[in-house]
């Protein structure tokens, strides 16, 4: 901790311009930033506020750049990794003069594994730990517009390797390709992960397949597809033009992945139609969804929102599924420059639950904002939530209160910003 | 209270204020390849996506960058950002208002799921 304030202070103490005193060679830009964040969780016990927790976060990171060269470092001061200093990135990157996007470049623990998927992505972000990641990666990109890295790391005792390719568009089409291997040391074989995605975009002129293959090096059940049609069918109402899009997501028996684009044995036909309006503040959808698998995700799904003349903001949810799960959501809001008030109505299975809201701007970087909520049902449970929250150039700040029936109060304070 | 009781609290106002409360309000400005987002009292709004590593959240310890994403805010009540820039590919997105509060997008009807929170899925073409 000593030795990040240490380097703090000496990098606030510096000037502006460090080129002044000879320290950067000629042609090189030098640059520092640093992230902080300070949090107080507590709850209010008798007539005194009592304290339950502090955590602060910090984030260093120092930048070099030359018209070849980029050089970058980061690292991490977290309360819950017990004080410890964190490496966390590091790369450096060789480009071609006066070319940004024409380059090479060296990667230390960077990088956890993400891949999208048509809607929710294949394999999500913090699907595994970024401090658990040791690692490196080599990347390039540029010639015919292509581009790519491959990165092996460390992830405890078990390795991860990831490769990526991008295509640029080649007039009709351009594809994506990720492969990610988890291997784990002490687990058993169908503990490891292999996935390979194939994301595939064209445009044939009357309408813009994009399509998602994806599968783990053959095996059976272990098998993934998702497509839908863009741009086929459009129709122009009053309100805007509505969009019609087929799309279909199958998996195998077995396919499993780190995020929610899939669930085994899934056969699910969808159809949407979205309207999004050019001239005015509004835009709706319905999907209805068939799963020829189960009846688990089959049903519909539609969501509407708007700003009316008279400012006030309509918004419209609602899900439905043949298994019987359902949930509706109804709100209604008006704001101007200084303050706004609505109404929000849920609906569950086996609850609904009303909310009111209210907020103010007493100085115009400052807005307090007031949450009332209830279940109508019965039981009430009542809950209340005053935030106050401030943002200053790059400083933002909260100050949370909240109360519910039986609970003592709570309060959160958050602090957060960006030093350079 | 039963949930129609509720309703009609919730849509009376409405009801009694008249028709004009639904005629949606026109853009005065052309979107182009911006993100637009109409809050006139919120006093900071950012765009957080998968294509900006959600201003922090998953690379920087969780730390969100206040100045990710910022967008510019309108005379109208308007918050613009520029994504013409942006790769092609699908992403999903959501706007950070205060510092603190998220929302989907109410201009764009695709929606999809970060951390249990519904937020907004564009696709971005070439």
């Amino acid at each position: 901790m000593s030795a990040f304030v240490s380097v703090l202070l000496v990098l606030l103490a510096a000037p502006p311009d460090s080129t002044d005193i000879g320290l950067v060679p000629e042609g090189w830009t030098m640059d520092w930033e640093c992230l902080v964040s300070a949090t107080g969780n507590g709850v209010w016990a008798g007539n005194h506020p009592v304290i339950d927790s502090t955590d602060v976060d910090a984030a260093l990171s120092l930048m070099a750049e030359s018209p070849e060269v980029d050089f970058l470092v980061t690292g991490a001061l977290m309360s819950d990794t017990a004080d410890t200093f964190i490496f966390r990135r590091a790369r450096a990157v060789v480009k071609w003069p006066g070319t940004p996007w024409i380059g090479t470049g060296l990667y230390l623990h960077d990088r956890q594994p993400f891949i999208p998927g048509l809607s929710e992505p294949l394999v999500e972000w913090g699907w595994v730990d970024i401090d658990s990641l040791q690692g490196y990666g080599f990347a390039s990109g540029g010639i015919l517009g292509f581009n790519g890295e491959y990165i092996i790391q460390q992830a405890g005792a078990d390795t991860l390797t990831q490769l990526n390719i991008h295509s640029p568009w080649m007039g009709f089409a351009g594809f994506s390709y990720s492969r990610v291997h988890y291997h784990s040391a002490e687990s058993p074989l169908d503990d490891n992960i292999v996935l390979n995605a194939l994301s595939i975009r064209s445009d044939f002129r009357y309408f813009k397949p994009w399509v998602l293959i994806a599968g783990a090096d053959g095996e059976k059940d272990r098998w993934a597809v998702a497509g839908e049609i863009r741009d086929f069918t459009h129709f122009n109402t009053d309100l805007g033009e509505i969009e019609v899009v087929p799309a279909v997501a199958f998996a195998g028996k077995e396919f499993s992945a780190p995020g929610d684009a899939f669930v085994p044995d899934q056969r699910l036909l969808k159809l949407g139609a979205y309207l999004r309006s050019v001239r005015y503040i509004a835009s709706a959808g319905i999907i209805g969804m068939l799963d020829l698998g189960s009846d688990s995700l089959s049903g519909v799904s539609a969501i509407a929102a708007m700003v009316s003349e008279s400012s006030i903001i309509w918004n419209i949810e609602f899900d439905a599924y043949a298994d019987g799960d359902y949930r509706a959501m109804f709100g209604a809001g008006t704001a101007n420059s200084f303050s706004s008030a609505g109404i929000r109505i849920e609906m569950l299975e086996d609850s609904t639950r009303l909310t009111g809201m209210a907020s103010c701007i007493p100085r115009e970087d400052v807005s307090a904002e007031l949450t009332i909520s209830s279940d109508v049902d019965g039981s009430l449970d009542p809950e209340c939530g005053l935030d106050i929250s401030t943002v200053l150039g790059p400083v933002s700040g909260l100050i949370g209160i909240h109360w519910e029936q039986g609970r003592d109060v709570t309060f959160t304070i958050n602090l957060r910003g960006l030093i350079r | 209270m039963n949930r129609r009781t509720a309703l009609l609290i919730t849509i009376l106002p409405v009801l009694v204020s008249g028709c004009s409360f639904f005629v949606p309000m026109e853009k005065p400005q052309e979107q182009g390849e911006q993100l637009l987002f109409w809050m006139p009292n919120a006093i900071s709004v950012q765009v957080l996506s998968d294509w900006n590593e959600w201003g922090g959240i998953e690379s920087a310890g969780g730390i969100i960058d206040p100045l990710t994403g910022r967008m510019k805010k309108q005379e109208n009540g308007f918050w613009t950002v520029d994504i013409s820039e942006i790769t092609a590919g699908s992403y999903r997105y959501a706007f950070l208002v205060n510092g603190y509060r998220w929302i989907r997008d109410p201009e764009n009807p695709e929606t999809a799921v970060f951390k249990d929170q519904v937020v907004s899925v564009i696709l971005i073409s070439d």
